[in-house]
């Protein structure tokens, strides 16, 4: 537990409630959200867990111990707990991107070689090194808050406060902050974010807390807090929408199996309609068992040109035949490959790009899109890339993630637990020398899991 | 909205040394006040006005806008300097009867009407020079190294980056009260103007307190922060400056007593 309040109470001088017993507990290394409409007391709250306002009544806990309010406790916390404000000019105050970054470690007293070290760091890794000498005012919104969210990480932050982090971001700017909100989160780091954007918190956090005049109302993971349907409209918050279309699909019989989609490669893996066929069956053969009906092809398959199909009977008729069930495999797989863009050589990417029969390149990351761009690469995707190619390898694709270190590895979680969790046959490697050093177990999980549960139907 | 601030800012010259500039401008601008014929500044004038446009690549129409606008300013001043400056002798050039007096030029007030002219301009294109290639970000070093106060050099940093902040802001209120007819006529500008400066007032005070939260929850302690910008001389910059002062040291001792008239 790296952050905690116990009962915690806050009222504005002019007697406004902000924040009324609040007790939650924030395990490390998590991406929390925070969500409410606006008013409900999230701004508070992060100005109380980062000590700027001092509680009336109970406390704020950080890594076991009650928060001291002296400068130098203060000072410590702030070192520890980082707050990205919502509107970035608010955040922005030195006259060069350079200088506003070096404003944190500066503070903190470094020397000078170590805050031009760390600055140069933080450039590189949120692409910024172009603007190094521009004020922020000839800034975009999105090199705002990559500005921003450099400037607070030159603290080495244990905890990462984002208020409204999406907010005035154009999508593919939204997308390059979610990037690295998440691999920040890969390299460690707690990110807590506030949003009334459902979707977002529903899709991107692992937990979610649920704040409604000035109250918690609900906690817990995404899918549990936004399936209450009456609490979320309480809150004047809205379902989120891939869950309403798939709450609508299972209605319809169009998906099956109760679950709680986030995102469209999860949303598409639920579409199953029952599919039955009728066939023509062994006269020992009774219901329940199943039958294998080999390899179909042509008109008789539903997702790829070969299909392998096992069967369960659901009805005999007397005349020989019966009624199955059929649980399809596509034969060839699609497949999603990861390439470190940080060890870039021209040859070997060409080469693998040949090799590997790549169809559908795509980009993650702000400085792979960069270096994709100076290299002359045709990026067919640039946001929600990992939803992206799954949802395109699925359909046979054999898709390429270009990215950078931090990110490989979450690539290759997400990729992993899609086609362990799905059961849907894709294969997923990282390629090249770069992605090769970085550290993951096993990379094709796809053929145990499969053949796991073919042997439990035959 | 483009203002000098922006146009230095996109001004390759921006990155050479601030001192190399700030010197030869004061010693164009000395050299200029000490000469006593118009060829020096004249030459002052040619040296800058081409240094800005070719080597700091400021649009030529920019430029000129701004240097009309001064040009007339000088120039009237110049003519009605001619017509009293009548002291200094010479021959009777030109001479306007009004009402049974007359107005008249003589050789010594053109020649010191001419002179002032040139050294003006001469001074403003050196002037040009400077502000349009350093922007307020370069001089804040420098702001250091006079030792001027610390919490002046921090307020000042902090000013620069929000008048462009409120600037915006400014100017979106004003669009939104135009939208609706608020400058209308006399009457309405007058209240809308009121009303502008009244929010604006409000939203300075708010962003104030937002600016203390942002600096304390990145460790501010009071301490001021500082920065230097280090641009090196390189060797092909101080021999265009030798160039430049030599050939005005030159112009200097050979354009001595030259005058029109």
């Amino acid at each position: 537990m790296i952050l905690e309040t116990r009962n915690l109470e806050f009222s504005y001088p002019d007697g406004t409630k902000a924040i009324d017993d609040i007790s939650i507990t924030i395990p490390e290394g998590k991406k929390i959200s925070f969500v409410g409409k606006n008013g409900s007391g999230k701004s508070t709250l992060f100005l109380l867990l980062n000590g700027t306002l001092k509680p009336k009544k109970g406390k704020v806990i950080y890594g076991g111990k009650d928060v001291d309010y002296s400068s130098s406790g203060l000072r410590d916390l702030r070192k520890k707990v980082g707050i990205v404000f919502q509107n970035s000019d608010d955040q922005l105050f030195a006259p060069t991107v350079y200088q506003d970054i070096a404003f944190g470690p500066m503070n903190l007293g470094y020397p000078k070689e170590e805050v031009e070290r760390i600055v140069n760091l933080m450039m590189d890794q949120f692409g910024l090194r172009h603007l190094k000498d521009k004020p922020p005012h000839h800034l975009s919104g999105g090199q705002k808050k990559r500005t921003a969210i450099a400037g607070v990480l030159a603290m080495d932050p244990d905890v990462i406060i984002l208020d409204e982090p999406l907010s005035n971001l154009d999508p593919v700017g939204a997308d390059e902050i979610l990037d690295i909100l998440n691999e920040l989160n890969h390299m460690g780091k707690t990110i807590i974010i506030s949003t009334h954007d459902v979707d977002l918190a529903y899709a991107w956090s692992e937990y979610v807390y649920l704040l409604s005049n000035s109250r918690l109302m609900d906690e817990g993971v995404p899918g549990d807090v936004f399936s209450k349907e009456k609490q979320v409209r309480d809150s004047s918050l809205k379902n989120p929408l891939i869950l309403d279309i798939y709450r609508e699909l299972e209605k319809r019989w169009l998906a099956t199996g109760h679950e709680q989609p986030k995102d469209l490669p999860e949303l598409a893996r639920t579409l199953r309609s029952i599919d039955l066929m009728r066939v023509d069956v062994s006269p020992d053969v009774a219901v329940g068992q199943c039958v294998n009906l080999g390899v179909l092809f042509g008109e008789y398959t539903k997702e790829g040109l070969y299909e392998a199909v096992n069967s369960r009977v659901l009805f005999r008729n007397d005349d020989g035949t019966a009624v199955v069930e059929l649980k399809r495999r596509v034969l060839r797989p699609g497949a999603v490959y990861v390439y470190n863009m940080e060890c870039f050589d021209k040859d070997e990417f060409e080469s693998i790009i040949k090799k590997y029969d790549i169809n559908h390149i795509g980009a993650m990351g702000k400085l792979s899109k960069d270096l994709a761009e100076n290299q002359g690469i045709t990026i067919v995707c640039n946001s929600g890339v990992i939803d992206r190619s799954i949802l395109n390898a699925i359909t046979g694709s054999r898709c390429l993630i270009l990215t950078s270190k931090g990110m490989v590895a979450h690539t290759a979680k997400r990729v992993r637990d899609y086609i362990q969790n799905s059961g849907i046959r894709l294969i997923f490697s990282p390629v090249g020398k770069g992605a090769a050093e970085v550290d993951y177990h096993a990379a094709e999980t796809a053929e145990t899991t499969e053949d796991n549960s073919e042997s439990n139907n035959e | 909205m483009r203002n000098l601030d922006d146009v230095a800012l996109l001004s390759p010259l921006r990155y050479k040394n601030t001192t190399l500039k700030l010197l030869l401008v004061l010693f164009a601008l000395i050299a200029g006040l000490l000469a006593d014929s118009p060829v020096l500044p004249a030459f002052v004038m040619f040296c800058m006005i081409s240094a800005t446009l070719l080597f700091g690549k400021i649009p030529v129409g920019t430029y000129f806008k701004l240097f009309i606008s001064v040009l007339g300013f000088v120039a009237a001043s110049c003519v009605i300097l001619a017509f009293f400056a009548i002291g200094n002798g010479g021959g009777i050039l030109l001479e306007i009867p009004v009402f049974g007096r007359s107005l008249t030029i003589t050789e010594g007030s053109a020649n010191l009407a001419i002179l002032v002219f040139a050294r003006s301009l001469g001074g403003i294109s050196s002037l040009f020079f400077l502000s349009m290639t350093t922007p307020m970000l370069e001089l804040f070093s420098y702001f250091k190294r006079f030792s001027f106060l610390d919490i002046f050099t921090e307020l000042t940093m902090l000013i620069y980056r929000y008048i462009f902040v409120f600037l915006g802001l400014l100017l979106n209120i004003q669009a939104a009260q135009k939208m609706r007819f608020g400058y209308r006529n006399y009457k309405t500008s007058i209240y809308s103007a009121g009303l502008l400066a009244g929010s604006l007032f409000i939203l300075t005070l708010e962003q104030g307190d937002r600016l203390f939260l942002a600096m304390n929850s990145r460790c501010y302690d009071g301490k001021p922060v500082f920065y230097e910008s280090k641009y090196k001389i390189s060797p092909a910059d101080l021999l265009i400056a030798a160039v430049f002062v030599s050939s005005v040291i030159a112009v200097f001792i050979y354009s001595r007593g030259i005058q029109v008239f």
